[in-house]
């Protein structure tokens, strides 16, 4: 019970943050904040149990129930960043989606999805991103390079892709 | 190690059915080549849930004990998050725009202009790239030129992340 109470209590406890927070605070694609939010609301949840609780309630005993309850943890977190980018509705899949429900039962036809993936700028604004991210660069002569950290993620994608079996390009 | 592997109630069993997994989804992946990602990532995942729940059902030390099932509970929530993590990692970013914007790069010597790769990661790209995808997986069909979902289970999906943005965000941003 102990992991469980450990990981889901902090991670309720984060996300109602999130939502309380979200009121007043607002901005783009804020997953480096999301992660110092869930990581600050662990440390300070465990921190107060222990101090308050005397380590008895909710508190993982030994070592394998505390790593346990990190992965658990991380698991959870990971689940609500990788879905806050549907939440901000600004995956190709959600928008995608979201033109064919808005036309309704005649559907939408392929010129409209591209007009509104169009409308939205949504590729311009993830190159944008990747620049101001950290995975480009822009060059001396306008053309635009991977960084260190750019070159390492689609190595190890692509490293994880061939370690599995299945073809970069390979589509579901 | 053999003692732990026994006496584990939460690691052993998720860890080594996750590991179990993702070895079968490595030999189904390379000897079907041409299976779909369901297929070869979801049946080992999925195979991966029952061998843990066999394991957490025969494992005989603490059958008495009343924290078991909250133990098979963290167990399998455990396997479920490593499960999601590589779905997640491997499946859903497969196509991403910013992996397929790197590999263009890559492929290039090292550097592509913005329009080559608007043109490779571009809107047109990006659409037909989704459309035949979910039109290959039964999501969505075409009928007289008009995509349309064929599944509600997406309609419920795009509602729900909807009214989550409703109280996340409390806007519609864009057109959305």
């Amino acid at each position: 019970m102990s992991v469980l109470l450990g990981a889901l209590l902090p991670y309720a406890g984060a996300t109602i943050a999130v939502f309380l927070l979200w009121r007043f605070l607002r901005t783009k694609h804020p997953y480096v904040l999301l992660a110092v939010i869930y990581l600050a609301v662990f440390v300070l949840w465990h921190l107060f149990n222990a101090l308050l609780l005397g380590w008895q309630a909710g508190w993982p005993h030994g070592i394998e129930a505390w790593v346990a309850t990190a992965i658990l943890y991380v698991s959870g977190v990971h689940f609500f960043l990788g879905n806050y980018t549907c939440i901000e509705g600004e995956t190709p899949s959600m928008i995608l989606f979201t033109l064919i429900e808005e036309a309704g039962a005649e559907g939408c036809g392929r010129e409209a999805i591209v007009r509104g993936f169009r409308e939205l700028g949504h590729v311009e604004e993830r190159l944008d991103t990747m620049q101001s991210g950290g995975l480009l660069r822009r060059e001396a002569d306008g053309t635009l390079s991977a960084t260190r950290t750019g070159r390492f993620i689609r190595w190890g994608f692509d490293a994880c892709f061939g370690l599995l079996g299945q073809e970069e390009t390979t589509d579901d | 190690m053999t003692s732990w592997i026994v006496e584990s109630r939460i690691l052993a069993p998720s860890l080594l059915s996750f590991a179990a997994a993702i070895g079968l989804h490595i030999v189904v992946g390379r000897i079907w080549r041409r299976a779909s990602l369901r297929s070869v990532l979801g049946g080992p995942l999925a195979a991966g849930i029952l061998l843990c729940a066999l394991w957490l059902w025969v494992r005989p030390a603490g059958d008495h004990d009343p924290g078991r099932i909250a133990e098979a509970v963290a167990a399998l929530a455990l396997y479920a998050g490593l499960a999601y993590t590589v779905a997640d990692l491997y499946g859903f970013h497969r196509t991403a725009i910013r992996l397929r914007a790197l590999r263009l790069i890559h492929r290039n010597g090292g550097a592509a202009t913005r329009d080559e790769l608007l043109r490779v990661c571009g809107h047109e790209a990006t659409v037909d790239q989704r459309l035949a995808q979910y039109l290959r997986s039964g999501d969505l069909v075409l009928v007289d030129g008009r995509y349309r979902m064929a599944r509600r289970r997406i309609l419920h999906i795009t509602r729900g992340f909807r009214i989550a943005r409703r109280l996340l965000l409390g806007t519609r941003p864009g057109r959305l």
